[in-house]
């Protein structure tokens, strides 16, 4: 049982942060009225017992379906089979995404049905799949990580002039969207299972590096998409947030779409999990059991965090974003940089980026070394956003270019296996909690500022939180470095 | 400490993943001479978590080559931090040693080798390093005769290097190589594993000797 109260109070100490700063705050300059108040509180307990059970089916699940695989394609040693299979893996869990149907289908109806919902799920399930296989046969011939992410920010960047900046945000958006709480664990282990099976001197650095790749794929796929169109025009609208009234109507609300669409994400990796299973990993029936109940706790684990997510956090991170850009102005940096610290120990990916980064690494980068670095990173990113938001004249690209510049420098100055962490904490910060709460306070605060795009800022954050790790874990990676220099010269 | 002529024993410690670091700040404390961690994963026994399909968890795996003399403190002291007298708290156990690299002349008084059938004149060499030096140890050991080698990641505390971020200790990455050698091979591997990685210099590494009773499996080229 001690099992059960180590992983309750782990995963507590992750969520109970942002719900007591929460509560501070409600307290002090931003009162909501009660029965939000009592709603977010609920949704902290969802949000807990959601991301406890979520952990031990990543665990049981998807875990091992990721490293079968990856084993399985490492094993074939042939480049075009390890490239296609990568790329077919990527292309299928990206178009179940939830997520990126949602924003396909946003995007269809900014365009005036332009662009149909299909063809941005192909375009971004392809970039995807395409930077999957890549990655995939990266680990094979043995390419360094630093070049290659420096040659796609590179494109990138050389797109990003040609692109409109509508198209910017979507970009960004489906990347975020495409690294969900789900694909993310499957890819990490994908990567782990491959660089594992393959082995040699590389093996540990190898272990990262795909989830950075993975997110990567949907930017420059509609940047490219977008370029060949010749879309620039597009009108830009958030979505209405509905009003919510009564303390469990929201949940009764939310409840069935999120399920369905936790149930949704999961089928094709069920369904490549029981093709492989049959074909090529033939497991007993005990391991198959288990990956089995694995996929159930994720499917439950998942739906209880996406609930007490979408909502007990949204709506209160609007509230708050709005209440406190309308009152206390100036303030709102220091509430992002609060906030930004505490919000990523919920990540769900977090705890699994971190627990194998542990593993990897037999405990010598501990988790507590990573969170620390992601909590700055992403703190100072919040904290960049708002002053973006308060001044007219700071533009996004102000804070990314010079970012990616040093991303990209320190990446040839730090030890490898912090370079695909540091890309791959891009990627999994911005996951579904981020994603909601950290996008809602970011519009509540646009909205309450004339001066500020609600799109065009909302994006922003995101696009902010998936640069910081980048800097902040490649800082932890020098200073590791330079501690274990002095030890030598010692 | 005077470490001629002592017997010498590994002591191991199982327990659940977390608290190694925390038994190598012990170690240090009740004066082992640096200890090393590997991770694996322990069944766990409860039906209802067996039901829940949680089957195992993951455990740090501790051993350090001590005193004879401390191993009784050792066993006290740890089992009274970790609570293991307790059912499913994590254990602990010693098995004696041939050989340290860390101690000077340690050839063990151990008594003679056991005579009989069942000794098959091996002995496991256990080298570990830091992490990087792997090549070294491989080309050294084979150079003298090992026909191979295993290898295990792991951690491992130095006493000397004691490099601390946000005041947390940072345990430096380590290899475990497992080599296991005929009887009179022994001298000349180890010798040439310490020469070519310096191992007489305090912080680089260890290497210990343990007599194996039976293999299968081990061919002469």
């Amino acid at each position: 049982m001690e099992i059960l109260l180590r992983q309750l109070r782990d995963v507590s100490l992750s969520v109970l942060p942002i719900t007591i700063l929460v509560v501070i705050l409600n307290y002090t300059i931003v009162p909501m009225d009660n029965q939000m108040f009592i709603r977010f509180l609920i949704g902290a307990f969802l949000v807990i017992l959601g991301l406890g059970i979520f952990l031990f089916g990543a665990h049981l699940g998807i875990a091992p379906i990721g490293n079968l695989m990856g084993e399985t394609i490492a094993k074939t040693n042939k480049s075009y089979f390890v490239g296609s299979l990568g790329f077919l893996l990527g292309f299928l869990i990206t178009i179940a995404e939830p997520d990126l149907q949602i924003l396909a289908h946003q995007v269809n109806l900014a365009s005036g049905g332009i662009v149909p919902s299909s063809l941005i799920l192909i375009v971004v399930s392809v970039g995807v799949g395409i930077m999957v296989g890549i990655g995939l046969l990266r680990i094979l011939y043995e390419k360094p990580l630093n070049k290659l992410f420096t040659l796609v920010y590179f494109i990138i960047l050389i797109l990003g002039f040609k692109t409109s900046q509508e198209f910017l945000a979507i970009s960004v958006d489906a990347s975020g969207a495409t690294t969900g709480a789900m694909t993310t664990p499957f890819i990490l282990a994908l990567g782990y299972g491959v660089s594992q099976l393959k082995g040699g001197k590389t093996s540990e650095e190898d272990s990262f590096g795909m989830v950075g790749l993975a997110s990567a794929g949907p930017i420059f796929a509609i940047m490219i998409m977008s370029i060949v169109m010749g879309l620039t025009d597009i009108q830009g609208e958030v979505g209405d947030l509905a009003v919510n009234l009564g303390i469990l109507n929201p949940y009764l609300r939310t409840f069935p779409k999120v399920a369905r669409e936790a149930v949704v994400t999961l089928i094709p990796l069920l369904l490549l999990f029981l093709i492989f299973d049959k074909l090529r990993f033939k497991l007993n029936i005990r391991s198959r059991k288990s990956i089995l109940k694995g996929l159930l706790y994720t499917f439950i684990g998942l739906t209880l965090f996406l609930v007490g997510v979408n909502a007990g956090f949204m709506e209160v991170g609007r509230v708050m974003g709005e209440g406190i850009a309308r009152d206390y102005t100036w303030l709102l940096p220091i509430i992002g940089f609060l906030l930004g610290m505490v919000v990523v120990l919920a990540e769900p990916a977090v705890h699994v980026l971190t627990e194998q980064v542990e593993d990897v690494t037999a405990g010598h980068i501990k988790r507590v070394f990573i969170l620390i670095a992601l909590s700055m990173g992403i703190a100072f990113a919040v904290s960049m956003s708002m002053l973006r938001i308060m001044i007219p004249g700071l533009k996004l690209w102000h804070f990314l270019l010079p970012g990616f510049a040093l991303g990209a420098f320190l990446s040839y100055r730090v030890p490898p296996i912090f370079v695909g962490i540091a890309y791959d904490s891009g990627g999994v910060a911005s996951g579904p909690m981020t994603a909601t709460f950290i996008l809602a306070f970011a519009q509540g605060a646009a909205k309450a500022i004339p001066s500020a795009n609600v799109l065009i800022d909302g994006f922003g954050v995101i696009a902010m939180v998936a640069m910081a790790p980048l800097v902040a874990i490649q800082t932890l990676g020098l200073i590791f470095k330079i501690k274990s220099k002095k030890k030598e010269s010692n | 400490m005077d470490w001629l002529n002592k017997g010498l024993v590994l002591f191991w410690c199982i327990l659940d993943f977390g608290k190694g670091s925390r038994l190598f700040r012990l170690s240090n404390e009740m004066g082992g001479i640096g200890a090393t961690i590997f991770l694996g994963r322990g069944t766990i026994k409860n039906e209802l978590l067996n039901i829940l399909g949680i089957m195992d968890t993951r455990k740090e795996i501790f051993f350090t080559v001590i005193d004879e003399e401390l191993e009784q403190t050792f066993y006290e002291r740890v089992t009274g931090k970790f609570s293991l007298d307790r059912p499913s708290h994590g254990i602990a156990f010693s098995m004696p040693i041939k050989y340290c690299s860390r101690v000077d002349g340690s050839k063990n008084i151990r008594g003679p080798k056991k005579e009989g059938g069942y000794n098959l004149g091996y002995e496991a060499i256990f080298v570990v390093v830091d992490k990087g030096s792997i090549d070294d140890v491989l080309e050294a050991s084979e150079s003298a005769g090992s026909t191979g080698g295993t290898i295990i990641h792991g951690r491992g505390s130095g006493t000397k290097e004691k490099e601390t971020l946000f005041n947390i200790q940072i345990e430096p990455e380590k290899e475990i190589v497992l080599i296991l050698s005929k009887a009179q091979k022994t001298e000349s591997i180890v010798g040439a594993i310490k020469a070519r990685l310096n191992l007489n210099e305090p912080g680089t590494g260890i290497i210990f000797v343990m007599e194996v009773g039976r293999t299968v499996g081990l061919y002469e080229e």
